[in-house]
């Protein structure tokens, strides 16, 4: 079809390998076309991220492509000279990183930064024009403040600023293509929206081919045209989104595919046993501690909320970055005190407990926290942080002690790995760790905190399969924050959604994805593209 | 960028091993063993040159320096151990109270601690050896009131980033107390900072010895130290250089292999900063 | 930002109040009649009775703390037993010759050492970074006052190149000054290179690792520009911070150095009186040093945004 004009990227078996000689993408093929948005999709390991630097030969030190030619508008630049080289970053070929925390340069002024590339490649231009273009390009982003902003350092600005000023820069030099390597996997899912929407607004005005690197199959099913899936450095499937994921051919894209979460039809009765947690008017204030010239102020984090989980339940709290929802579960585990309100767990009240009173409370109620990475003891080994659970329960053997971390451990698919060190496992393995030690004592209610955000998609899916069949042998309830909605949709019994650290709606979780009329929730709901995805699969 | 990936972590614990191991091995064969008394003057050695005899030669008195410079090993590396030693556990001890405790313990600790900071450290080992006077003794106790700050600041500074890290917060959420927590989580992640610490503090205060003992407010002669030695050569630097060379050469190596061992230790606790 | 410097600006206050605190408390720990230790052994009941009473002995200790920092304050810092001189003065005058060895020798060695850290850090791995590195370790496990005799006796004996002894003013002449102060300041400069070397290395190395060093190349820049421009400021910053604590401690420890070359400079003179058991110059050096130390601090602090910024959102 396009045998005249060809393609603006075109990469024939590419191959990138350690300097030891090991591969880590192994004969990968695509192209993308003309205005086109191609997705290159996999999770971690997969080497999407190597390709997408290879391009402009930005491999990191300690790999190198050694076969495969990556042709752009038809000219072979795998080993172009410095100076093409050069003139092709930027001018050209435009990128886009995953971090805008750390990409943009913490010492120099924006308008400096955006500067430097129009300076590169159009070295005519002068430095009022410059200026000018560089504030017109912000505006075009959503930035108002324009002028103020080319002045200032990027740490006055969040996240998702620094993302549209990092495409504003990139975007400015019109590029014939952009690679966006995970531009929004940093941002909430709102943010993630917007800048996303903005991406491919401006690249579609502009006719700017884009190369989008992610891992998250809603973002490829709402943004791409075509799409290529990696496993292992290896291509698996390739070819229109539509078809990819609508009817994978391969095992691999399958089980990426099916490790969407889905809604899963309830079990007839609800199970609605006896309250076992309730909180009322439950308020948590940051207090600022004041400078030398600035007075004390507060941070009203959550802001007088009610809820109720029962026994066996699980309730979710979702909301962006910033709602409270975070604050929420560690005031409930008493890790932050709360500055009002009350929390009665099986109608203890809380806040008043003494020592017997918190000592049975932390006994019966646990907590699954985010970050595999830093929630496990690095110096100590599994089978001891299992077992360190068991220390503070009484009338327990040695040898019964022993058995009940085996049988803890097989629970959760780690039978044998009591010897093991946090760091020998993946992440996965660790958050299985982690729901071990949460579930060895049988607690009656688990705070789980972002249980699955930090994972791979496919882990996703196991992680939350396996809390669920815990959940059924076991009957705990569960307080399950998140802000992953398809996540929530498929394991909460009941929705709780906040913002800006006050409840905003709550209900059955069907009730409140199908029927909500509340705005931010509406927002929610829509700027998830698992969501969209998993709901158009089942159409 | 390059093809090449040098061994750092490999070369450097390798051959700071060998060159501290055999300062070491000279400082323990000296407490059975020397080739001739340190002390034993020998009217007929003065300023013998190097020779098989006295392979590093012999003083103003006929003293071997072989000998006098393997004695001052012993003293050299005692003092440093024994000092690094008290900083450590003082340090730990008030980093750790100061880095768990907050309020007025932790805010007094602190107002100390900073003010001793605020001195470099061998202006404060010169004021305080002003007061003690030199003595072996005096020394571990001037350099180890010198040298416990840094301990102290780093030991807290690593307490308050580890409270913070979610396993702190498991612990806690398991049941356990606060100084069970404290011992069985906090202390052991901060070992890998402290460990780096030492291992350049044994250096500092080697060196810190040393000079002290070269301006003559250290260890009193007639006992050998390297930097006494030094300070006794400085005359007869023209005529019989080589009094010169050992005991110098001696902290060079010591020091050298310090600082490798501590690059190879910091490489592998850290392995971000490897080469 | 006029928060963050008037705020370093005002914790400098209680710093400078507990290091005098500390000089004052240093002293008076010394056994013994400060009395009896300030006139010497040689003095009669009276003269010290009158001098306890003109010193205010008799008051509280904190008030007597006041009293001494009051005219410290106001550049009166006693003077010495041994010859009765006042030491303020003898210190400034001393003071001179340290600063001007331990300035020259940082400002070279740091114009030294951060191209070449850097470099060593741009090429990482390569022969260039391993002798470089290799050649800082070296330099920085030589004691300065070993590799001082070395120098003499190369340079002053056996060629003859400098004078051995000896110190002339520069207000004398200058050109005669800087022979005398050329080896103490090389002496410096070699073992300073080798901290400082290290120190911009690891920064460098840091800092290249970084997205926003790898979105410069991607928006063309030239590697030249990706030094210069992209990591020499955020790589500097903490040999900015080095620099301060380096002063410090060089001012801290230049009395070896000072012993080496024979030059009378306020490492020397604190030393002398330690020896000659000449407290009130020992607590003048003691204060001095410690508070030019706190006040290079200071001023590095306060120069320190202009390699970040960030610091001053805090």
């Amino acid at each position: 079809m396009q045998s005249e004009i060809p393609p603006v990227l075109e990469i024939t078996g590419l191959k990138i390998g350690l300097l030891q000689g090991q591969l880590v993408v192994d004969d990968v093929s695509l192209s993308v076309g003309r205005g086109e948005v191609v997705a290159v999709v996999g999770e971690s390991g997969s080497g999407k991220t190597m390709v997408a630097r290879s391009v402009l030969g930005l491999l990191p030190p300690g790999l190198a492509r050694s076969e495969g030619i990556i042709r752009f508008n038809g000219e072979a630049i795998q080993q172009a000279p410095w100076k093409r080289m050069r003139a092709l970053r930027g001018g050209e070929i435009g990128m886009v990183f995953q971090e805008p925390m750390v990409s943009l340069n913490p010492a120099i002024r924006i308008g400096k930064q955006m500067e430097e590339g129009l300076a590169i490649h159009r070295p005519k231009m002068g430095r009022e024009e410059r200026r000018k273009l560089c504030a017109d390009m912000l505006r075009r982003v959503g930035i108002d403040d324009a002028e103020r902003c080319l002045m200032a350092f990027p740490h006055e600005f969040s996240g998702g600023m620094r993302q549209r000023m990092m495409l504003a820069s990139v975007m400015m030099l019109e590029p014939k293509l952009l690679i966006a390597d995970e531009p929004t996997t940093a941002l909430d899912s709102l943010t993630q929206r917007e800048v996303l929407d903005l991406m491919v607004g401006l690249t579609r005005e502009m006719g700017t081919a884009v190369l989008l690197i992610t891992h998250d199959l809603g973002v490829v099913a709402r943004y791409s045209q075509r799409c290529v899936v990696l496993e292992k450095g290896r291509l698996v499937e390739s070819g229109p989104t539509a078809q990819v994921i609508g009817a994978p051919r391969e095992l691999y894209t399958r089980r990426l595919v099916e490790a969407i979460p889905r809604p899963r039809p309830r079990d007839g009765a609800e199970r609605a046993g006896e309250v076992v947690l309730s909180v009322e008017k439950l308020h948590v204030t940051f207090r600022r501690r004041g400078g030398l010239f600035q007075r004390a102020t507060d941070m009203r984090a959550v802001k007088g909320v009610d809820l109720t989980v029962r026994a066996g339940e699980t309730v979710a709290v979702v909301g962006g970055s910033g709602s409270g929802k975070t604050t929420l579960g560690r005031a409930i585990l008493r890790l932050v005190e709360p500055s009002g309100g009350t929390i009665r767990f099986k109608g203890m009240p809380l806040l008043q407990a003494g020592r017997a009173g918190m000592h049975s409370f932390r006994m019966a109620c646990q907590l699954i926290s985010q970050d595999p990475y830093s929630s496990l003891d690095p110096r100590m080994r599994v089978g001891d942080i299992v077992g360190e659970a068991l220390r503070l329960l009484d009338g327990m053997s040695a040898s019964g002690k022993h058995s009940r971390i085996e049988e803890a451990l097989a629970e959760v698919g780690l039978a044998g790995y009591e010897r093991r060190f946090p760091h020998q496992l993946s992440g996965g393995q660790r958050q299985r760790v982690a729901i071990a030690r949460a579930l060895i004592r049988r607690p009656e209610l688990v705070i789980a905190d972002e249980p699955i955000s930090a994972l791979d998609m496919t882990i996703q899916k196991q992680i939350l399969d396996l809390l669920e069949s815990l959940q059924r042998s076991h009957g705990f309830s569960c307080l399950f924050i998140s802000h992953d909605l398809a996540a929530v949709r498929q394991i909460a019994n009941r929705v709780i959604v906040m913002q800006e650290g006050r409840i905003v709606e709550q209900g059955e979780t069907e009730a409140v994805f199908e029927r909500s009329d509340h705005p931010y929730t509406r927002a929610l709901l829509e700027a998830s593209p698992a969501l969209t995805l998993s709901r158009k699969a089942i159409l | 960028m390059s093809a090449f990936r040098f061994p750092w972590r490999q070369a450097n614990a390798l051959i700071g091993g060998v060159l501290l191991g055999s300062i070491l091995l000279a400082a323990a064969v000296a407490i059975l063993w020397t080739p001739f008394d340190p002390l034993g003057i020998n009217l007929r050695a003065r300023f013998a040159a190097p020779s098989w005899g006295h392979p590093f030669g012999a003083d103003e008195f006929g003293r071997d320096v072989l000998s006098r410079a393997m004695s001052g090993a012993l003293t050299s590396t005692s003092v440093a151990l024994l000092t690094v030693t008290f900083a450590v556990l003082i340090g730990t001890a008030l980093g750790l109270v100061t880095g768990y405790m907050r309020g007025w313990t932790d805010r007094l600790i602190m107002m100390v601690n900073d003010a001793l900071l605020a001195f470099p450290g061998m202006l404060l080992a010169l004021g305080l050896m002003a007061v003690i006077g030199p003595n072996r003794y005096g020394i571990v106790l001037a350099l180890g009131i010198a040298y416990t700050p840094s301990v102290v600041r780093v030991v807290r500074g690593t307490v308050l980033s580890i409270r913070e890290r979610e396993f702190v917060e498991a612990s806690r959420v398991l049941g356990n107390g606060e100084v069970f927590t404290m011992l069985r989580h906090v202390l052991p992640n901060a070992f890998a900072p402290l460990a780096v610490l030492a291992t350049s503090m044994f250096g500092w205060v080697i060196l810190s010895e040393s000079a002290l003992s070269f301006l003559g407010l250290g260890v009193p002669p007639p006992a050998p130290t390297w930097g006494n030695m030094l300070s006794a050569a400085r005359p007869y630097l023209e005529s019989a250089p080589w009094l010169g060379i050992a005991p110098g050469l001696c902290i060079a190596v010591t020091l050298l292999g310090i600082n490798l061992l501590g690059d190879a230790l910091r490489d592998k606790l850290d392995p971000r900063m490897a080469g | 930002m006029g928060r963050y410097l008037l705020g370093r600006l005002l914790t400098t206050i209680p710093t400078l109040l507990l290091v005098s605190f500390s000089v004052f408390l240093l002293i008076r720990l010394v056994p013994g009649d400060p009395i009896v230790l300030m006139l010497g052994d040689a003095a009669d009941e009276e003269t010290v009775r009158d001098i306890r009473e003109a010193y205010g002995l008799e008051k509280p200790f904190f008030v007597q703390f006041g009293l001494w920092l009051l005219k410290a304050m106001s550049g009166d810092l006693g003077t010495s037993i041994s010859n009765g001189a006042a030491v303020a003065p003898l210190i400034l005058d001393r003071f001179q010759v340290s600063a001007s060895i331990v300035v020259i020798a940082i400002v070279v060695a740091v114009a030294i050492s951060v191209p070449l850290g850097m470099i060593a850090a741009w090429r990482q791995n390569s022969l260039t970074d391993i002798l470089v590195v290799g050649g800082a370790t070296l330099l920085l496990s030589l004691p300065s006052f070993w590799l001082g005799l070395l120098l003499l006796l190369l340079f002053g004996l056996k060629l003859g190149w400098v004078p051995v002894v000896g110190y002339i003013s520069f207000a004398e002449d200058w050109q005669g000054a800087l022979t005398y102060i050329l080896l103490p300041i090389v002496t410096l400069i070699l073992i300073e290179i080798g901290v400082v070397t290290r120190m911009a290395r690891a920064s460098t190395v840091e800092v290249l690792r970084l997205e926003y060093i790898t979105h410069a190349r991607a928006k063309g820049v030239s590697e030249g520009s990706v030094l210069m421009r992209h990591a020499l400021p955020n790589a500097f910053a903490p040999t900015w911070t080095l620099i301060g604590l380096l002063l410090g401690n060089l001012l801290g420890g230049i009395a070896v150095v000072e012993t080496v070359f024979t030059l009378p400079g306020l490492g020397r003179l604190l030393v002398d009186a330690i020896f000659a058991r000449d407290y009130p110059i020992i607590q003048g050096c003691l204060l001095f040093t410690a508070v030019i130390y706190v006040i290079v601090n200071l001023i590095v602090d306060l120069c320190y945004p202009l390699f970040d910024p960030r610091v001053m959102a805090e």
